[in-house]
């Protein structure tokens, strides 16, 4: 059940990041490219998740890493919203 | 920016957001309701001194939003009809804030067309109208 | 050593301020899809909230991120009411 939370969660960010990265490519908006860097690092910070808490629970402890990820991910959604948005 | 917005009501906003891109459209838009008339691209250009592919671009795009009729021949012509009740709805709602408010209109378009954000919402329209 | 917490605090904070962001364009534009956006992005936030805040034991945390997984539902959602509308 843990798995499928993880992986739908990593799915829907990758796909947001699809979704942006094409309408960048459509003609090019800073808010774009920086959203979808943003959703890349969400689904990166959710495979983190699952690795951490569902493939290797105990070998190793990455809640740092992925709250630094995370905190990149909302950082740079922040940044485009505030640079582009007029 | 926020002035106009405020002035207009939201469902004008809405429909201006996600039917019109430019100035341009909304003025083409206004004079084709004012006439009966199917019209080409060539004569819309001429009228509003633009290059015929602005104005077959400009009214392809209104037509794939169900505000124009398409007439198909030796010329492709074009006439206001929308294609649904709440559309021509909208329009009249459209035609009435050009007619009294229509800084506050245009305000609108020219920054709302800028705005990313429109871009950001489009990004997640799986189908896109032919471009 | 270093006080996780600390950065779960951090990314709730700018999810929040994410979600204000979506609020305003939802403002302009009256498109559901920023209101979907910004209520998944506060869901979010108050997911790290939780992280940060409390303690909780390895097999609870499933619970938390089945609220992150309702934000990304609510993603999901706004990008299927935005397409069945058009």
């Amino acid at each position: 059940m843990a798995t499928a939370v993880y992986l739908l969660c990593m799915l829907t960010s990758a796909f947001c990041a699809i979704l942006l990265l094409r309408e960048y490519r459509r003609a090019p908006a800073r808010l774009l490219l920086w959203s979808s860097v943003s959703f890349i690092a969400w689904a990166v910070n959710n495979a983190l998740v699952f690795i951490d808490l569902v493939i290797l629970p105990v070998a190793i402890d990455l809640s740092l890493v992925r709250a630094l990820v995370a905190l990149s991910a909302v950082s740079l959604l922040l940044y485009g919203l505030i640079v582009d948005a007029a | 920016m926020s002035e106009h917005a405020a002035e207009l009501p939201p469902e004008l906003r809405a429909f201006l957001h996600s039917c019109i891109e430019t100035i341009e459209q909304v003025e083409l838009l206004m004079m084709l309701r004012g006439s009966e008339r199917f019209r080409t691209a060539r004569e819309v250009a001429t009228e509003f001194r633009s290059s015929p592919a602005r104005a077959r671009a400009d009214l392809e795009t209104l037509a794939a939003r169900g505000l124009l009729e398409v007439r198909v021949g030796d010329e492709t012509a074009y006439r206001y009809r929308p294609k649904t009740e709440e559309l021509a709805r909208y329009c009249d709602l459209l035609a009435q804030h050009y007619i009294m408010a229509r800084q506050a209109v245009l305000g609108f378009v020219a920054t709302e067309s800028r705005l990313s954000a429109k871009r950001f919402a489009d990004a997640f329209k799986l189908r896109k109208p032919d471009e | 050593m270093i006080n996780v917490p600390f950065f779960h605090g951090a990314v709730a904070m700018g999810c929040v301020i994410a979600g204000v962001f979506f609020l305003r364009f939802w403002q302009q534009s009256r498109d559901r899809l920023f209101l979907r956006f910004a209520s998944a992005f506060w869901i979010l936030g108050l997911s790290y909230a939780l992280l940060g805040l409390l303690a909780f034991a390895t097999e609870f945390r499933v619970y938390v991120f089945v609220v992150r997984l309702l934000a990304f539902c609510m993603i999901l959602y706004g990008i299927v009411e935005k397409n069945r509308r058009e």
